[in-house]
């Protein structure tokens, strides 16, 4: 392109050729959502295993959450270093995962100190957060809608069947399992 | 219809317009994206980018990054 003076309609053409080369290049960020899928699902399947074989005190394998989030902080440290480029969509998301992470640790602390279902409220955040990634980066919608929505039906079980959180630790991987699809999406 | 002020006529310029377009969609940019994205040469596009940071529409951090900064029209 050169530093030429051009018309109204040379113009329009600049701007949508910009437009088109912007949506280019979606960059892969699918490695977020598998770490954090692997991540729950061994300690969702650990924290089973041990329940089964009458274990106490098994929700701190749980702990690997905070270590996972160092990580993930770590990760993506070193990948904006060498970003070439940020849209208005990474800064929104980046915006619910971080407020969320905030959430993530109030929520539990709040948890030492007064008697809840800790797990449905830390489902809920997930679900917001996936369910917002998804509408933002509009990645087929549906799949992260049914995700939500199934883990809503999954809530709703627990809730009213009052059965351990076996069934919900399962039910809390395949929203990040979601992660798959969007790697076949990118 | 809201009434828009006119464009700067810096902005008249191909590659200048260019650049504050994808920007626009684009919140932050390495000076090599702009480049591949525009086909301009090293020397025009730093040319460009500096007039854009006088005038500021953008800036630049790290020698690197670009953002933009102010409206294109009033």
């Amino acid at each position: 392109m050169k530093d030429q003076i051009i018309n109204e309609h040379e113009s329009l053409a600049i701007i949508q050729q910009m437009i088109d080369k912007s949506k280019e290049r979606i960059v892969d960020n699918s490695l977020y959502f598998y770490m954090w899928g692997f991540a729950v699902s061994i300690c969702a399947i650990t924290q089973y295993i041990l329940l089964k074989m009458l274990f106490t005190r098994t929700q701190y394998v749980w702990l690997l959450m905070p270590v996972m989030a160092i990580v993930h902080v770590w990760i993506a440290i070193k990948r904006e270093k060498t970003a070439l480029r940020k849209t208005h969509h990474d800064f929104a998301i980046q915006s619910v995962w971080m407020a969320l992470g905030i959430a993530f640790f109030i929520i539990v602390g709040l948890s030492f100190q007064v008697s809840f279902n800790l797990f449905s409220f830390l489902i809920l955040l997930y679900g917001i957060g996936t369910f917002t990634t998804g509408r933002i980066i509009q990645f087929t919608p549906l799949i992260m809608v049914v995700v939500f929505v199934l883990f809503y039906v999954y809530l709703i079980i627990l809730l009213m069947v009052r059965t351990t959180f076996n069934i919900g630790s399962f039910g809390n991987c395949s929203i990040h399992y979601s992660g798959l699809f969007i790697t076949t999406r990118f | 219809m809201r009434k828009f002020g006119d464009l700067d006529p810096l902005l008249h310029s191909q590659l200048c317009l260019a650049i504050v377009s994808l920007l626009v969609f684009v919140k932050e940019a390495d000076f090599s994206y702009i480049q591949e994205a525009t086909n301009a040469t090293n020397g025009n596009l730093s040319v460009q980018l500096t007039k854009l940071k006088d005038a500021e529409y953008i800036d630049i951090k790290n020698h690197l990054k670009i953002i933009t900064q102010k409206p294109l029209v009033k």
